[in-house]
Order: C-alpha cells, then sequence, then structure tokens
C-alpha cells in the first residue's frame, strides 16, 4: 500500500536494535576487559525506480496505423525503501586501567588476546584477566576455563606465592613456570562475542598470530572500554529518531485517513 | 518486547550485586582478620541477528554482522587476600599471621574450620585457647593457671613462665594451614572459612615452613579493606546502575511511542 508507512516502520526497528546494542554496553560498563559494540545502521539497497508508460512503437508517431501500443518502462531515478540495522562492530579501543592489587589480575596494554581452553578443548580468547586457582593448582578463569600458557595449561601445584610479570611470564615461588600465551588476530574486530567475556575466532578473524613482545600490567584489571557519554547521547539520539520516525508513520496514517474519508463524501 | 529492557535490568542487577560486596566490604572495616571482596562480571551472551562472514552479494561478506548482546552477570567474588594492617594491642594472646595462611578451630560439631582472626582468650575451665566466639585453637594450647608470662614465637612455639620461675617452658606448638586456591574458601561468617572442593585440601605446616607466614604476638591482623577505594567502588556503582536505569527509561519511551501510533 503506502511505501513511506513501512519506511518508517523499518526505521523504527532499526532505533530499537540501536538501542538494545547501546543498553548492552552500558549493562556491561563494569565487565573487566569489555568491548563495546558499535552500530552501523544502512539504507536498503537502492531501488532503480521505474515509470510504467504507453510508448508507441515508432517513436513520434502519435497516430495512424502503426499506433499499436505497449507499456514500456522509463527509468527515474534511485529510491531507498527502508532502513536496516547492518552490523554492529566491536570497538578495539583500550580500557581505563584499575589497579586491583590481587596476584592473579593481569591486563593487557595494547594489542593481544588471552588464551583460555573450555573442558571439550574449544579454545577461545578473552581480554579480562581476573585469573584464580583451582584446586589442583591450574590457573583458570571465573568460569573454570583453563587459561593457555605456552606449554599448555599453567600448574601452579602447592605454591606459597604466584605472581605474573610485565612480560607474561607467571612466576612461581620465583621461578618463571611459563609464560602466557598472547596472541593477536589480523582482523580483531571481526571475533565473536561469546558471552562470559569471550570471544571465538572465525574465518574472517584469521588464524591467532602470537604477539611477539606482549605488555602486561599485573595486579591490574583492565576495565569496560564502554563511554557513557558516548553511549548516553547514542541513546538519545536512538530514542529522538524513532520519535520522528513514528510521527512519520503517523502522518502517513493521516494522510491515508483523509484521503479514504474525502473520497467517502462524494 | 524491547531486548533493551532486559539487558539494562541485569545491568541494574549486577550493579546491586556490586553495591552488596562493597557495603560488606565496609561494614567490615574494623574486623579482624577480614578479607575484602570484589565482584567480578562477565558479559551475558549474544543474539546473533547476521552471522559475520555472512556473504551479502558475490564477492563480499559482512565484515562483523549483527551481535546484540544480552547484558550483563555476576561471574563471581573474588576474595583479595592481601595482608591487612597491623595493630598493636599488648595482649599477649593477639597473634597476627604475617604472609600466608590460617589458624584451625574446632567447630562444636567436631568440624574443623579456619580463620585468620587471631584474637585468643583462655578458656575459663581449663586455660584452653578459644577464640571470641568460644571455639577451640587446634591443636588444643592449654596455659596453666600459674603462667604469669606467654610468649609466641615467630615460629609458632608456645612457651610460658611461671610464677617464681626465671626459665621458660615450651608447652606447644601453634600450627597453620594454607590453600592451594585460598579464594575458593567458604566464607561462614563469624570470620570463619570453610574447605571446599575448589580451594583443594588443607597443607597443615608450622609457621616459617613450606610458604606459611609467621607469627606476630601482640599484634592483631585488622581488615584489609580500604575505605578510599570502597567509595569509588559505590560511585561506579550508583553511577551505573543509574545509567542503566535510563536504558529501561529509553526503552519505555520507544514502547510508549510505539504504542502512541495506533490512535
Amino acid at each position: 500500500m503506502n511505501r513511506g508507512l513501512y519506511c518508517a516502520a523499518s526505521a523504527m526497528l532499526v532505533q530499537e536494535s540501536m538501542h538494545d546494542v547501546v543498553a548492552n554496553n552500558l549493562a556491561n560498563v563494569s565487565t573487566a576487559g569489555f568491548r563495546g559494540r558499535i552500530p552501523v545502521n544502512k539504507t536498503f539497497p537502492d531501488l532503480l525506480m521505474d515509470r510504467i508508460e504507453n510508448i508507441p512503437v515508432t517513436p513520434g508517431a502519435t497516430t495512424g496505423p502503426n499506433q499499436i501500443r505497449y507499456r514500456g518502462k522509463i527509468p527515474i531515478g534511485n529510491l531507498a525503501l527502508a532502513n536496516v540495522f547492518s552490523e554492529d562492530t566491536m570497538t578495539l579501543k583500550q580500557g581505563a586501567m584499575h589497579v586491583t592489587d590481587a596476584p592473579l589480575d593481569a591486563a593487557i596494554v595494547g594489542d593481544g588476546f588471552f588464551v583460555v581452553q573450555d573442558g571439550a578443548g574449544n579454545t577461545f580468547y578473552t581480554r579480562s584477566g581476573q585469573f584464580q586457582i583451582n584446586q589442583e593448582g591450574q590457573l583458570l578463569t571465573h568460569d573454570g576455563l583453563i587459561v593457555q600458557g605456552e606449554g599448555g595449561p599453567i600448574e601452579i601445584g602447592e605454591a606459597a606465592s604466584v605472581s605474573i610479570n610485565s612480560e607474561g611470564q607467571v612466576l612461581v615461588d620465583g621461578e618463571v613456570a611459563d609464560t602466557l600465551q598472547v596472541v593477536t588476530f589480523e582482523t580483531p574486530t571481526w571475533l565473536k562475542q561469546i558471552g562470559g567475556s569471550l570471544l571465538a575466532a572465525n574465518e574472517q578473524s584469521g588464524n591467532p598470530v602470537p604477539v611477539e613482545m606482549p605488555s602486561l600490567v599485573s595486579r591490574t584489571l583492565e576495565q569496560s572500554n564502554v563511554d557513557v557519554v558516548s553511549e548516553m547521547s547514542r541513546m538519545i539520539e536512538a530514542s529522538r529518531a524513532y520519535e520522528a520516525a513514528s510521527k512519520a508513520l503517523m502522518t502517513h496514517d493521516d494522510e491515508t485517513g483523509r484521503l479514504i474519508s474525502s473520497f467517502m463524501k462524494s | 518486547m524491547l531486548r533493551a529492557l532486559w539487558t539494562s535490568a541485569s545491568g541494574m542487577i549486577a550493579q546491586q550485586t556490586n553495591l552488596d560486596v562493597t557495603t560488606n566490604n565496609l561494614a567490615n572495616v574494623n574486623t579482624v582478620g577480614f578479607k575484602r571482596e570484589r565482584a567480578d562480571f562477565a558479559d551475558l551472551m549474544y543474539q546473533i541477528d547476521r552471522e559475520p562472514g555472512a556473504p551479502v552479494e558475490p564477492g563480499s561478506s559482512l565484515p562483523t554482522g549483527v551481535q546484540v548482546g544480552l547484558g550483563t552477570r555476576v561471574v563471581g567474588t573474588t576474595r583479595m587476600m592481601g595482608q591487612g594492617n597491623f595493630q598493636i594491642t599488648d595482649n599477649p594472646l593477639d597473634l597476627a599471621i604475617e604472609g600466608d595462611g590460617f589458624f584451625q578451630v574446632l567447630k562444636p560439631n567436631g568440624d574443623v574450620a579456619y580463620t585468620r582472626a587471631g584474637g585468643w582468650i583462655r578458656n575459663g575451665d581449663d586455660g584452653q585457647l578459644v577464640n571470641v566466639d568460644g571455639l577451640f585453637l587446634e591443636p588444643p594450647i592449654t596455659i596453666p593457671e600459674d603462667a604469669e608470662e606467654v610468649i609466641v614465637s615467630p615460629e609458632g612455639i608456645v612457651s610460658i613462665r611461671a610464677q617464681g620461675e626465671t626459665e621458660t617452658e615450651e608447652i606447644g606448638q601453634i600450627e597453620l594451614v594454607r590453600f592451594v586456591n585460598p579464594a575458593g574458601l567458604r566464607k561462614m561468617g563469624k570470620n570463619l572459612y570453610e574447605a571446599t572442593a575448589a580451594s583443594g585440601d588443607p597443607i597443615i605446616g608450622n609457621p616459617g615452613e613450606e610458604g606459611l607466614g609467621h607469627i606476630a604476638q601482640r599484634t592483631l591482623e585488622i581488615s584489609n579493606v580500604e575505605v578510599v577505594e570502597e567509595m569509588v567502588n559505590l560511585i561506579i556503582a550508583q553511577r551505573a546502575y543509574e545509567a542503566n536505569s535510563k536504558g529501561v527509561q529509553t526503552a519505555d519511551d520507544l514502547l510508549r511511542i510505539a504504542n502512541g501510533i495506533k490512535r
């Protein structure tokens, strides 16, 4: 029916998704190592608009036996009929550093991700360096995923003191036990966020490449890189754009209503 | 309904937990042997609307797709086992552990619990050492009635000097325990901890051995809560809560607008 009606509705749906992304960023404003996502909306692929008209077979002829007409198409121009939520991208900006004084907290400065493995042997990557020790003396994350060193799981055993230094070496009673694996990707923005502060590699992100000289800060946690001010402005933007699109929808509704009522009178 | 409503609600709930942990730390700012805790968060899960790398047209693919996160959750509380400050008390039965380790106390049901609070008292019946709640120190140490001076060495050897004597006499040895994962101990209140599967089995030893700390006599270890840090946490929790409440409000606005379309 009315093209504009659906167009306005699509804009409202997009702004809803925009708000979903912003709400998730704000919910994770205290999540260590969290990477915020930026929503991107785009116009629906442009359509070539045509005018349908009757065209004479012989150009210029308006009368005579050749006046056989058929329907032809005359291009008008491009028109986009909808707004779509195209993608959302992970930001890679460094989060603020918070000194916690916990010996098993570590933060990566600059590029890189810690490598962790679940019980089934699946490998994930994380920026959240809040590590724990289990009863077997292995280094792991809060969710029980085993932190990977250069030589597999990091065994700490019954050590009296454990610390992580700025090169990523795990010191157990003053001796280097292992070095934390720190890897990066060709295009880290393509990593898939799967929750639990974990990231999964895929075809597009490329294979993990070890970082030559990782730079770590021990006894420190990297905070979420979400900026409350920009999220708030994005939220206002989404809310107002939603409102504006709703007005467009209502105007269409008004117009259609007026059209129906004025034709009904006669 | 809007996903954002629940997403923001999860953020508010998480900040409530953050506040709960912070206020408990502040409430225990003067508790002997208290170790502060910290709430740790992780992102919840993602709804994949468009798979990253999905082909859009021949020869090109979506760089990032659409992954909408659904909020946050508290993934754990980490106990910060850092040393608390020392308070000199001049009471010979106040013992602080300098370094790693816990005292053992016997609960009424015979189980062993662990504590960092080393303020001991002589039991009225036979002079055995008990804590403020009356739980016996394990292994038991009994101070005889005629003891005039009690000396506890950094290695945990308890000696006394009886009235009218000049020589000291050894009467017992204080043992400490430590755990592979002390953060995995369960807090039971009253300054007590209980071993769990996550903490591992206790490793028993004499003070100063096997990575255990030394004993400091006439000293109490007070809470390791830093008020300034907790105050900053309070501010963060409050402001993050506020930001998430705006998320709920905005989601509500959107729904109101949507409902207003139909007249």
